[in-house]
């Protein structure tokens, strides 16, 4: 039996060394669609955050008592009700962005990373590490997430959070806010990264 | 109610509205499959006939008992146990009858249920109250828009990967995102073609 | 036997406790989110009919002073809503949704004229999927402050009611800016409203008038 990580280094993890965005590139799909405006970010990644911990905790708590068959549908049920829930409240109480934020809230369902997590770890794990595991990878996406919505939002639109920033003379870069944005956005990110921290990132092989 | 023509819908399903290029979804398989191309087309006419089916056999679900029932809010759950269901089945089919697919297409079969593509494709048909035929329509121009999306990123890929020059940084997920940029760029271009009546 | 008999009373319970986890929140919520839903949909229609409502009010005022104050009446596949006056007697004028193909996709937009049918009091485009910060400006208050006003004429009762026009070069009170740097989404735009407008003028005033 391997010697587990101290539950501090379980959260770390997920923060950089194993960021589920810049190390394996998983999840991006619900969230890259609204990195164009940073406050529809926020709103989304705390939806994530809330289902990846709860759905990794209850998963956690579950594990002695399902049944190795069954186990993809109880954590998909599992993964759902979170994501429901969290567009229900999402619905009643910020009306106008639920409907910006679109289909991409359901999403989350699909989201690698919720699925993954829970497969790799939270079932296999008691309830605080799976619950600080899934903490620590909601918040490294959310903070890859962040700086590329700061950068379309500023360089799109001119603001941030709304608030105008760029001087009034600014041409904004409209492709910032549209697709090819995103993806270019994403692309230079990863290089970035990959190229001051090689150790890390490099693929094997 | 939306008003929109099935051509425009299909057109647009897979040029100006792209379910990878413009809606994002379906990047996870993306990344990992579109390296090489035959396996790029098999997984993408998988797809193809699982969104048009899904599509419509969920709409039929959602109008039909969802709604009467006022279940709306659980369509997230039912959405996904009927797309898996649907890619088991699928699965089983080509297992039978066509086997040598089946050990090509091994391990990505069960991925598609997770394609976020496919339950979005769901969900946006819900959200623009697509009809019946709307949602045929736009299921497999989706579907057919995302195969399309694969194969081309693909096989630009295939020819990137083997210049020598490409930043240490770049290789893998970083160069597929900037060619899909590009790409997704190249079809907005398409937005053009369609006539205002 | 055993393990797949477990399998499944477990898998219902499990069904069964979410399940109920999650209708409960709905229920909880159900009227807020009902509320909101409405809410959207009827501040639009206020807006162009220019029905005053606090600000910052919240969704359960909107729906109190609609309530008071707007009334639809359906005319064959047509919605029409009656806007009256605080008094609730006297016609202030009529709204409409108009919809029609934008650049790219549909555009939806909520027209309010004024009981003679003689001007549009107030336009609001509150469904569009154009391009961000160049064709979806047309929800922006320039754009729609324009309409405001706009005379329902037309030479001999036919062509355009208005014409969008290059920004700054309107000579005419029926020519209206464009939105810059937006030619498709600004003619889409001119066409889809005046086709529109053509068609109730033609076919929904005649009937408005006999039910009245």
């Amino acid at each position: 039996m391997p010697v587990l990580p101290s539950n501090k280094e379980i959260f770390k993890k997920g923060l950089w060394i194993e960021n589920p965005v810049l190390r394996q590139v998983l999840g991006i799909c619900s969230t890259l669609a609204v990195t164009n405006l940073v406050v529809n970010t926020l709103v989304m990644n705390a939806g994530l955050i809330f289902t990846l911990v709860m759905s990794s905790w209850t998963v956690s708590l579950l594990r002695n008592y399902t049944p190795d068959r069954i186990r993809m549908m109880v954590q998909m049920l599992v993964i759902s009700s979170y994501v429901i829930i969290v567009d229900i409240f999402i619905k009643a109480y910020l009306p106008d962005i639920s409907v910006a934020l679109g289909p991409y809230v359901g999403l989350i369902i699909t989201n690698c990373i919720v699925m993954g997590r829970c497969e790799a770890f939270a079932r296999l794990n008691p309830p605080v590490p799976a619950l600080l595991d899934g903490l620590g990878t909601s918040l490294g996406y959310s903070f890859v997430l962040l700086i590329i919505a700061v950068v379309r939002e500023t360089l799109g639109f001119g603001t941030i959070l709304g608030i105008q920033i760029m001087p009034d003379g600014f041409v904004k870069w409209t492709i910032m806010i549209m697709a090819p944005g995103a993806f270019f956005m994403l692309g230079i990110f990863i290089w970035i990264v990959r190229s001051f921290y090689p150790q890390i990132y490099e693929e094997k092989g | 109610m939306n008003e929109i023509s099935l051509a425009t819908l299909f057109f647009a399903a897979i040029f100006t509205n792209n379910i990878l290029l413009t809606n994002f979804l379906g990047l996870c398989p993306h990344i990992a499959i579109s390296r090489d191309l035959k396996s790029a087309m098999g997984i993408g006419a998988a797809v193809v006939f699982v969104t048009t089916l899904t599509s419509v056999l969920n709409h039929v679900i959602y109008y039909n008992v969802l709604i009467p029932f006022h279940l709306e809010h659980f369509r997230f759950i039912i959405f996904i146990i009927v797309i898996a269901s649907f890619v088991q089945l699928v699965e089983m089919t080509i297992d039978r009858y066509f086997t040598r697919l089946y050990v090509v297409l091994g391990i990505f079969l069960p991925l598609i249920t997770v394609n976020c593509a496919i339950l979005g494709i769901s969900l946006f048909m819900v959200i623009r109250e697509y009809t019946f035929a709307q949602s045929l329509v736009y299921g497999a121009g989706s579907g057919i828009g995302w195969m399309l999306a694969i194969t081309l990123v693909g096989s630009i890929r295939e020819k990137i990967q083997k210049h020598p020059n490409l930043p240490r940084g770049l290789v893998g997920p970083g160069i597929t995102l900037i060619i899909t940029g590009l790409l997704s760029l190249a079809f907005m271009a398409f937005s053009g073609m369609i006539q205002i009546q | 036997m055993k393990k797949g008999l477990y399998s499944v009373i477990y898998m219902f319970i499990v069904t069964l406790c979410f399940t109920s986890v999650v209708s409960g929140v709905r229920l909880l919520n159900e009227e807020k989110i009902l509320t909101n839903i409405e809410a959207r949909r009827q501040s639009v229609i206020l807006d162009v009919l220019k029905i005053k409502v606090g600000a910052g009010a919240g969704p359960e005022e909107i729906v109190r002073v609609f309530a008071k104050n707007v009334k639809p009446l359906r005319l064959n596949e047509d919605t029409i809503y009656i806007g009256y006056d605080d008094d609730g007697l006297s016609v202030k004028g009529y709204a409409f949704s108009v919809t029609g193909p934008g650049f790219w996709g549909p555009i939806s937009s909520m027209v309010g004229i004024d009981k003679e049918y003689s001007r549009i009091i107030g336009i609001n485009f509150f469904d569009n999927v154009e391009t961000p910060g160049l064709g979806a400006r047309i929800t922006e208050d320039w754009f729609q402050a324009q309409f405001t006003g706009l005379p329902l004429e037309r030479k001999d009762g036919r062509g355009r009611f208005f014409t969008l026009k290059q920004a700054g070069t309107r000579k005419t009170l029926k020519e209206l800016d464009a939105v810059t740097g937006a030619t498709q989404t600004s003619e889409a735009v001119d066409k889809l409203l005046n086709k529109e407008l053509n068609r109730f003028v033609q076919e929904v005033v005649p009937l408005i008038r006999k039910e009245i």
